[in-house]
C-alpha cells in the first residue's frame, strides 16, 4: 500500500499518463491503475473524480458524454494539448527524482566530477 | 436453493430507481452541482455493472457500490476543495453562511412589520403568551415559597423534630408534639444530640408600665433554641438570651407593640398580672417563610416549676409541646431513632407494660415539616407536597396552551408568508436560515411577551398574596434566580412556540409556493385540530376541578354537622381571672334577653384539643383507649343542640351528677362494646375514679369533615375543673340584634377582665377549618381561569383565521342563497367539535383525577355530581361558542360583493 502523500503526488502524473494511450472514462482509470500496480495503489472514487473535474477546469483534460453499451451517458476524459505538455513535463520531472533516488542508492552511478 | 433467493430477491429490486434515489441524495450538498451528479451516477453505474458482472445481484451490486462509494458529505467537501483556490477550505461557492449578520436587521424589520401589520394577532399572540408566562411566574412564584421554607436556618440539615406516635388500645395517633421529659433525657443519654428546644404554647396579657397587650404566639422555650434556629439579633445576643429564669426575646415588631422602639433590652414585662420577665434580645422578625412564627420567646425555666406546669416537664404521659433538636454533624438519625426508643423504654418502660400501650419517637428532618407532615397537633396550618407537585403541573400546563396558542397562530398565518419563504430561499436562504428566522421571531415575541407578563405579575402579586395567604413580594421578581428562570422560560416558549411554524414554513418549496399553491394543507391541519382539543382538554379539566373543590367545600359548609352551630358565640377563656368568675359572668350575660343557653367548656366543636384515655369498669386495663375529651358544665348539650339518644343530659336535678358524669358520643359507646347499653356503666380517666355514663349524644362533627367521626367523651367538671380546663365560654343567641348583644358582651367582659375579649362565631370558626381548601379552590379557579382565557384566545385567533380563509367561499354559498345563520353555523360547527371532543377527554380524567388524589382526603364528601360536569360542558361550549361565533357572524354577514370582487 502506498503512502497517503505519495498517492496524493502521483495521481496527477499517473492520471495523465493513462489518458496519453487515449481516452477513458473514471471508473475504468481506477481498475487500470489498481491493475497496474498490482493492487497496491487504490484509488477512492471520492479521490479521483473532483480531481478529473479539476483536470479538466486547469484546461489538462476535455471530456465528452458517450452513451456506453447499456444506454448509460459515461463521460470520457482525453488529454488536451496543454495536458499532453503537461504530461511530458510531469513524467520528466519524475524521471529525474527516479533517477536521484537511484543514484543516492548506488553512489557507482554518481559521475565523477 | 440460495440462486432462488437471490433472484426473488433482485426481482424486488429496482436498479434505476434505487440510483436515481442516491442521484438525488447527492443534491443536498450544495458543493455538487447538476453536472457533477450526472458523472457521479455514471461512476456509480460502472461499479455497479462491474459487480454485476462478478456475479452479485444488482441489489448486492448496488448496497456494496454505495457503501464503498463515499457519503454525499464527503464527497461534497472533495468537489468543492477540488473548485476552490483557497488553502484553508472555508465554505464551499453556493453554500450561504449560517448567519448572515447583514440580515438580522432585516430579520428585525420584517417581525416588526408583521407585527404592525397583523395588529389583531399580534395581540393575540402576545396576550396569550403574557397571560401564560405570567401565570406560570406566579405559580412559580408560589412553589419557590412553598419548597423554601426553613431553610433559612444555618443547621437546617441536622435539625429534626421529635414526633410521637401513641398506640393505646389499638388505636395509632401521630403527633407532632412530644413528652418534655424526653428531650434532656435524650441529650444526655445519646451522644449524637448536640442540644434541643421544647416550645410551649401561650397567648400571655403582657403588661409594660400599666398599659396592656394581648399577646399571642409566645412560646416558652429552652436556651437551646438559637443553637437550632438561626435568627437575626437586632440587640443582644443568642448565646445568653434563654439562658435564665425570667429572660424574655421580643421580635422587632413586638418591642414596637410594646415599647415603640427596638432599643429595649433590660426593660421590664409583666405577664398575667402574674410575673415579671427582662427583655434580654430583641430580633428580626420570624420569616413568613417559617413553619411556624412566634412573636415573643420566654426561657422555659421561667415556668417549669409552676404546679400546671410540672406534669407536663416531668411526665412521659403528658404531651402539651414541640420538641426539637439538633444532632451533632454526620450523625445518623437512624441510629440516633433507635437510641431514643432505648431511652424512651428505660424511663417509662414500667407504665407502658402496664398500660398495654407503645410509644414510639421518630426523627422528622426540619425540611420535611412545612410540606411533608401530616401529623395531629403541628404549631400552624402546614403546606402538601401534593399541591406543590399539582400546580407545578398546573404552571406547565398552562405554559404549553400558551406556546400551542402561539404555534397554531404562527403556523395558521405562515400561509401568508409562503412568498417570503420562497423568495429568501431562491436568493439562496437555506433552511436552517429561515429556521433559525423564525426561531429568532417568536423569541422576539415571547421577550415582548415576558415583559408584559412581568408586569401583570407585579400587578396581580397583592391580590394573589391575599388569595394564597402569602407574603411574596415584587422583588423576589428581579432576583438573578428569578430572572435565569425567566430567561429559561422565554427561550423555552419562543422555541417550543416557534418550533413547528419554523420547521413547517423552512420546508416549503420554493417552486410551489412562489407560484401561491402555498396553504392547501394547512386548512385541513389535523394537528391543529388536536392542539386546539388539547388546550380545551386543559381547561375544561382545571374548570372541573375548580368546581369539584368549590362543591366539596360547600358541601363540608353546609352539611348537617349533627349539631346547631348557628347563633353560637364562643369567648375565649384564656383568663385564669375571668374562669374563677365563669358563673357571675354567665349571670350577667343571661340577663340579656338575646342571650339564652351559656356553657363552659374545654372545647368546642372545630376545637377539641384534649384527648384522654379511657378506661372501662370490670375491663382489662389493655382495653383502655383515647378519646377525644370535654370538660364541661351542665349546658353544653343544650347550648349546642345536640340530640340525646339514649339516656340523659347533664341535669342540675340530679345531685349525683355535680360528682362528675360522662355523655359519651355514638362511636365512643360502640368502641367500649356496649352500644346504647353504655348508660349507667362506669367509665374513668383513672382507674380509681370511675363515674357514671348518663346519656348517649348522637354523633355530630366535633372535627373537620376530613376526619371520620372519632370517639368523644363529655365529662361534667366541678367549679374546680372547670377553672383549670375551661377554656371557652359559649352563647347560644336568639334571634335578635346580634351587633348589640356583642357590644353588651364585650361590655360586661370589660367590666371582669383585663384581658380583650377573644370572641369567635362557631359557625364561622368551622367552617375556617376549610379554610386550607378554600385557598386552593380560589388559586386553582384562578389559573382555571387563565388557561381559559389563553385558549379562548387561541380559539379566536384560529377562528378568524378560518373565516378569513373560507371567505371566497362563504361569499359564493351566500350569493347561491345561504342564510347568514346557516353559515354562522357552519363556521362554528368545526370548532364546537372540537370542544366536545375535548369534554369526552378532560371530564373522566378529571373526574378519576379529583377522586383518586384529592376527595380521598375527607371522611365526608359529596361525590361530584353529574350536574358539576354538565355545567363544565355547558360552559365550555358557551365559551367556545362565543368566542368562535364572533368571528363566525362577521364572515357570515359580510357583503359577498366584497369578498368576491376580486375575480
Amino acid at each position: 500500500m502506498a503512502s497517503k502523500a505519495l498517492v496524493a503526488a502521483s495521481t496527477k502524473p499517473l492520471v495523465l499518463a493513462i489518458l496519453r494511450n487515449g481516452e477513458n472514462y473514471g471508473y475504468q482509470i481506477i481498475q487500470s491503475v489498481r491493475r497496474l500496480s498490482g493492487g497496491k495503489l487504490e484509488w477512492s472514487e471520492p479521490m479521483l473524480y473532483p480531481l478529473l473535474r479539476r483536470m479538466e477546469r486547469e484546461g489538462l483534460l476535455s471530456s465528452e458524454w458517450k452513451l456506453n453499451e447499456n444506454k448509460r451517458f459515461r463521460r470520457y476524459f482525453r488529454l488536451t494539448e496543454k495536458g499532453l505538455r503537461e504530461q511530458e513535463h510531469e513524467t520528466a520531472e519524475w524521471s529525474m527524482v527516479n533517477d536521484v533516488l537511484a543514484k543516492v542508492l548506488d553512489p557507482a552511478l554518481i559521475p565523477a566530477s | 436453493m440460495t440462486d432462488f433467493t437471490k433472484d426473488e430477491e433482485s426481482a424486488a429490486f429496482d436498479l434505476e430507481r434505487a440510483i436515481e434515489r442516491w442521484t438525488k441524495s447527492l443534491r443536498s450538498q450544495s458543493a455538487i452541482e447538476d453536472g457533477d451528479a450526472a458523472d457521479l451516477e455514471g461512476y456509480l453505474s460502472d461499479k455497479i455493472e462491474e459487480l454485476v458482472g462478478q456475479g452479485l445481484s444488482e441489489k448486492e451490486a448496488f448496497e456494496r457500490a454505495e457503501r464503498e462509494f463515499a457519503t454525499g458529505d464527503a464527497l461534497g467537501e472533495d468537489f468543492y476543495r477540488s473548485r476552490t483556490t483557497s488553502r484553508f477550505g472555508g465554505r464551499p461557492p453556493g453554500q450561504p453562511p449560517r448567519f448572515m449578520p447583514a440580515l438580522v436587521w432585516n430579520y428585525l424589520k420584517i417581525a416588526l412589520r408583521k407585527l404592525r401589520r397583523q395588529k389583531a394577532y399580534s395581540f393575540i399572540n402576545i396576550a396569550g403568551l403574557a397571560v401564560g408566562l405570567a401565570a406560570c411566574l406566579l405559580i412559580l412564584l408560589w412553589v419557590r415559597d412553598e419548597l423554601s421554607y426553613d431553610n433559612y436556618h444555618e443547621k437546617a440539615d441536622r435539625v429534626y423534630r421529635v414526633t410521637e406516635t401513641e398506640e393505646i388500645g389499638g388505636s395509632v395517633d401521630a403527633f407532632a408534639v412530644a413528652a418534655f421529659p424526653s428531650a434532656p433525657a435524650f441529650a444526655a443519654e445519646i451522644p449524637e444530640v448536640e442540644t434541643y428546644a421544647r416550645l410551649l404554647y401561650g397567648a400571655p396579657l403582657a403588661v409594660v408600665e400599666g398599659r396592656k397587650f394581648d399577646l399571642t404566639g409566645v412560646f416558652f422555650t429552652d436556651p437551646g433554641f438559637f443553637d437550632i434556629f438561626s435568627h437575626v439579633f437586632l440587640e443582644g445576643d443568642g448565646k445568653t438570651a434563654l439562658g435564665a429564669p425570667g429572660n424574655l426575646v421580643l421580635t422587632e415588631e413586638t418591642a414596637r407593640k410594646l415599647f415603640g422602639r427596638t432599643d429595649v433590652l433590660g426593660r421590664t414585662v409583666n405577664f398575667n398580672n402574674d410575673y415579671d420577665l427582662n427583655v434580654t434580645a430583641v430580633i428580626r422578625n420570624v420569616p413568613a417563610n417559617s413553619h411556624f412564627r412566634f412573636n415573643a420567646l420566654v426561657s422555659l425555666s421561667t415556668v417549669a416549676g409552676r404546679a400546671d406546669i410540672r406534669s407536663i416537664m416531668e411526665d412521659w404521659f403528658h404531651i402539651a409541646g414541640w420538641v426539637y433538636i439538633l444532632l451533632k454533624d454526620r450523625a445518623d438519625p437512624r441510629a440516633v431513632q433507635e437510641k431514643m426508643a432505648a431511652v424512651a423504654l428505660k424511663h417509662a418502660g414500667d407504665e407502658l407494660r402496664q398500660s398495654g400501650s407503645s410509644m414510639t419517637f421518630r426523627l422528622q428532618p426540619l425540611a420535611d415539616i412545612h410540606l411533608r407532615s401530616r401529623l395531629e397537633g403541628e404549631i400552624d396550618d402546614e403546606g402538601d407536597i401534593r399541591y406543590v407537585y399539582v400546580f407545578s403541573l398546573i404552571a406547565a400546563f398552562i405554559l404549553i396552551l400558551a406556546c400551542i396558542n402561539f404555534m397554531n397562530l404562527a403556523t395558521a398565518r405562515s400561509a401568508g408568508r409562503g412568498r417570503e419563504v420562497g423568495l429568501r430561499k431562491v436568493m439562496g436562504a437555506r433552511r436552517g436560515n429561515l429556521i433559525l428566522q423564525f426561531l429568532g421571531e417568536s423569541v422576539l415575541l415571547a421577550v415582548l411577551a415576558s415583559v408584559i407578563a412581568v408586569i401583570l405579575v407585579g400587578l396581580a402579586l397583592p391580590s394573589f398574596n391575599r388569595m394564597a395567604a402569602k407574603a411574596i413580594s415584587p422583588a423576589s421578581l428581579l432576583g438573578v434566580g428569578s430572572i435565569l428562570a425567566l430567561a429559561g422560560l422565554i427561550l423555552l416558549t419562543g422555541v417550543l412556540g416557534g418550533s413547528y411554524p419554523a420547521l413547517f414554513m423552512s420546508g416549503f418549496r420554493p417552486a410551489a409556493v412562489l407560484k401561491g399553491n402555498v396553504g392547501r394543507g394547512l386548512k385541513r391541519s389535523s394537528f391543529r385540530s388536536a392542539l386546539v382539543v388539547f388546550q380545551f382538554s386543559i381547561s375544561i379539566a382545571l374548570m372541573a376541578g375548580t368546581l369539584i373543590v368549590f362543591s366539596q367545600t360547600r358541601y363540608m359548609k353546609t352539611r348537617d354537622l349533627g349539631f346547631d352551630k348557628s347563633r353560637v358565640l364562643v369567648l375565649n377563656m384564656r383568663d385564669a381571672a375571668a374562669r374563677r368568675n365563669v358563673e357571675a359572668l354567665a349571670a350577667d350575660l343571661k340577663s340579656n334577653a338575646n342571650i339564652g343557653e351559656a356553657t363552659l367548656t374545654g372545647g368546642v366543636p372545630g376545637s377539641v384539643v384534649t384527648q384522654m384515655v379511657v378506661s372501662m369498669e370490670g375491663r382489662p386495663e389493655r382495653e383502655s383507649f383515647p378519646a377525644w375529651t370535654i370538660w364541661s358544665d351542665h349546658d353544653f348539650v343544650k347550648t349546642f343542640g345536640i340530640t340525646i339518644v339514649r339516656g340523659r343530659d347533664f341535669s342540675r336535678s340530679f345531685s349525683s351528677d355535680s360528682a362528675g358524669v360522662f355523655l359519651v358520643n355514638e362511636t365512643a359507646a360502640r368502641r367500649m362494646g356496649w352500644g346504647l347499653d353504655a348508660v349507667g356503666r362506669k367509665i374513668g380517666f383513672d382507674t380509681d375514679d370511675m363515674r357514671e355514663i348518663v346519656g348517649i349524644m348522637k354523633d355530630f362533627h366535633f372535627e373537620s369533615l376530613k376526619n371520620p367521626i372519632a370517639p368523644l367523651v363529655v365529662r361534667l367538671g366541678s367549679a374546680s375543673d372547670l377553672a383549670l380546663q375551661g377554656r371557652f365560654l359559649s352563647l347560644k343567641l336568639r334571634q335578635g340584634d346580634v351587633p348589640a348583644t356583642l357590644a353588651f358582651v364585650k361590655t360586661k367582659w370589660a367590666e371582669r377582665s383585663d384581658r380583650g375579649l377573644g370572641f369567635f362565631f362557631a359557625d364561622e370558626y368551622f367552617d375556617s377549618l376549610y379554610g386550607g381548601e378554600e385557598r386552593i379552590g380560589r388559586i386553582i379557579s384562578a389559573f382555571a381561569v387563565m388557561a381559559v382565557l389563553v385558549a379562548c384566545l387561541g380559539l379566536f385567533g384560529l377562528a378568524s383565521y378560518a373565516a378569513e380563509q373560507r371567505t371566497k367561499e362563504i361569499g359564493v354559498r351566500k350569493v347561491l342563497g345561504a342564510s347568514e345563520a346557516g353559515l354562522a353555523a357552519l363556521l362554528s360547527r368545526e370548532f364546537l367539535k372540537w370542544v366536545l371532543l375535548a369534554n369526552a377527554i378532560a371530564l373522566p380524567a378529571a373526574y378519576f383525577i379529583t377522586g383518586r388524589f384529592w376527595l380521598a382526603n375527607f371522611a365526608y364528601r359529596s361525590s361530584p355530581g353529574v350536574l358539576v360536569f354538565l355545567s363544565v360542558a355547558g360552559l365550555s361550549l358557551i365559551i367556545a361558542l362565543l368566542t368562535v361565533s364572533w368571528q363566525a357572524v362577521r364572515a357570515a354577514v359580510a357583503n359577498p360583493v366584497d369578498s368576491l370582487r376580486y375575480e
